[in-house]
């Protein structure tokens, strides 16, 4: 049986042996004030054993956005500089309450032990003090590593059929995990111990999430005592603030993983395509969101703007009709195809070697 | 009869098949994260309206039905208008729909649909109700503020309150 009761998780007490808890390493790295640059300078001193490191910030509330402005590594080479975001292989949001930022998210610039500086840039005048923390990943990731995944029902019962109690037997997400699997058998990775929960605060609000402060209301309800599992809630609607329809939202990317109670701690999916009975569709969107939150970005953003920092990824170069958006049908084999794709379309189902290597050194897989 | 009838009839004619256009319409509307945008689609060649709206009663997935009935607003005409209020109000249909429907009329007709929208306010659906205040908020004349404060002064779901506070707040 793959369920078991989420209870189970937060019962299970310390780290045991085959826990994935047991190659994390948090450390507080203090509070911190911002200057006169908006900025703050975050020391974190990387371990020998480190494959990972997610070095987190906050919460300093949904009116302020915050940023990596400047990554220096212990050579004291600057690995990431926002003047020129995109120059180096790596990527950051920008977030409002609180900043997740991965190392590495891309083979080309991997971690290395020593004295990292990560300067924040907080978008306040006035000076804001941030407390920051970091996990580090300490175990070289193994040939095949699950995910474990905690699926919470915000009141999509009489829609689709799903809740806690059922959501084992459900036939058309019971096929969605196992494609999952498919998906992301490519980089070694599969769905581990899947948890069900029913959402137990306001059904109304959150069944339809409505704008990014909504969003990481519901995300801050997750508060999975920091296990290294992925909180992902399924719920009737995602909306913008123009009310226009989301599919998949994920924190991040990458997401502030195993770090429950905060606004950036998991993902939300529509149940759209399980009434439609549609497993294909709903497996390709929980795995993109679940690999956003492990620290992938879109090959290419569709209106080109942005580009993933991984070398191994097709770029689309073909805007054909100028419109301004590189359509799916535009980027044929030249990106479309992949599972990070920005599109939800049915061959968007693939992985490179260079994105299994960064999501395999997640601290979310084992 | 129902809108999705309506639209299957439309469908179904001849006239308004083409079918390179839907399969860049619906390519666009599958962004995972990324809404289509209105210029997006005003750039194709082709009645872009005709497909919408085909799309909206009998596209391929939930997904697309909606945000094909959300993309009516950007081509605001006599028979989309007809076909969105068709939709709001029938209360058989899929909610999702009804709210993107909502949200197209408010869209493209502003003020101009404030007589579909209103009713609506009342309707049983709690997530529609919502829907429909925040998308009169965005219109946010004085005429769409008065029925949103109108509705604050009988309603009884606490989530639609907050929101139509909001909504008062929004402009």
């Amino acid at each position: 049986m793959r369920a078991l009761p989420f209870l189970a998780l937060l019962l299970a007490g310390c780290p045991t042996k085959g826990d994935p808890a047991e190659s994390l390493e948090r450390v507080d790295l203090g509070s911190f004030t911002t200057d006169t640059g908006f900025g703050a300078d975050v020391p974190v001193e990387v371990p020998e054993d480190a494959v990972s490191s997610l070095v987190y910030c906050g919460p300093y509330g949904y009116d302020t956005l915050a940023t990596a402005e400047k990554v220096t590594a212990p050579d004291g080479s600057v690995v990431f500089d926002l003047t020129d975001p995109e120059a180096t292989p790596f990527r950051i949001g920008v977030q409002d309450d609180f900043l997740p930022m991965l190392l590495p998210v891309s083979p080309d610039l991997p971690l290395v032990p020593g004295a990292y500086t990560w300067r924040v840039y907080v978008d306040s005048a006035a000076p804001v003090t941030i407390s920051c923390g970091v996990m580090f990943r300490t175990s070289e990731p193994a040939a095949a590593q699950k995910v474990d995944v905690h699926l919470i029902f915000v009141g999509v019962e009489a829609e689709s059929g799903l809740n806690a109690t059922a959501a084992d037997e459900n036939a058309v997400l019971t096929a969605a995990l196992e494609r999952v699997d498919q998906l992301w058998s490519a980089a070694g990775l599969s769905i581990g111990t899947v948890t069900y929960e029913d959402f137990g605060g306001d059904v109304d609000t959150y069944n339809s999430v409505d704008g990014d402060r909504e969003f990481g209301d519901l995300l801050r309800t997750a508060n999975n005592d920091d296990a290294p599992v992925i909180p992902v809630f399924l719920v009737s609607a995602i909306t913008d603030d123009d009310g226009a329809t989301i599919l998949g939202l994920a924190a991040g990317p990458p997401g502030a993983a195993a770090t429950g109670g905060n606004s950036k701690g998991g993902a939300v999916v529509t149940v759209g395509s399980v009434v439609d009975g549609d497993s294909d569709t709903f497996a390709r969107i929980l795995a993109h969101e679940l690999l956003h939150f492990m620290g992938l970005f879109h090959p290419i953003a569709k209106d080109g703007s942005e580009t993933d920092p991984i070398g191994d990824t097709p770029s689309c170069t073909n805007d054909a009709d100028g419109n301004g958006t590189y359509s799916s049908e535009e980027c044929a084999g030249a990106g479309a195809e992949n599972l990070m794709w920005w599109a939800a379309s049915s061959s968007a189902t693939d992985l490179t070697a260079d994105q299994a290597w960064v999501v395999n050194r997640s601290g979310l897989a084992y | 009869m129902s809108p999705l009838l309506f639209t299957a009839m439309l469908a179904v004619a001849p006239a308004q098949a083409d079918d390179a256009l839907r399969v860049t319409i619906v390519s666009l509307l599958s962004g995972v994260e990324d809404p289509v945008r209105a210029e997006e689609l005003r750039a194709l060649p082709g009645d872009v309206g005709a497909e919408l709206l085909a799309l909206a009663g009998s596209g391929p997935s939930t997904a697309t039905r909606e945000r094909a009935a959300y993309a009516l607003g950007w081509f605001p005409t006599e028979a989309h208008r007809s076909w969105l209020a068709t939709t709001l109000a029938d209360r058989t249909a899929p909610s999702g729909l009804r709210r993107n429907a909502a949200w197209a009329l408010a869209n493209g007709w502003g003020e101009g649909a404030l007589d579909l929208l209103a009713p609506a306010l009342a309707d049983e659906d709690v997530q529609l109700r919502a829907q429909v205040a925040r998308a009169l908020a965005r219109v946010g004349t004085p005429a769409c503020r008065a029925a949103i404060e109108a509705r604050l002064g009988v309603e009884s779901n606490a989530m639609v309150r907050s929101t139509l506070n909001t909504a008062l707040g929004v402009k």
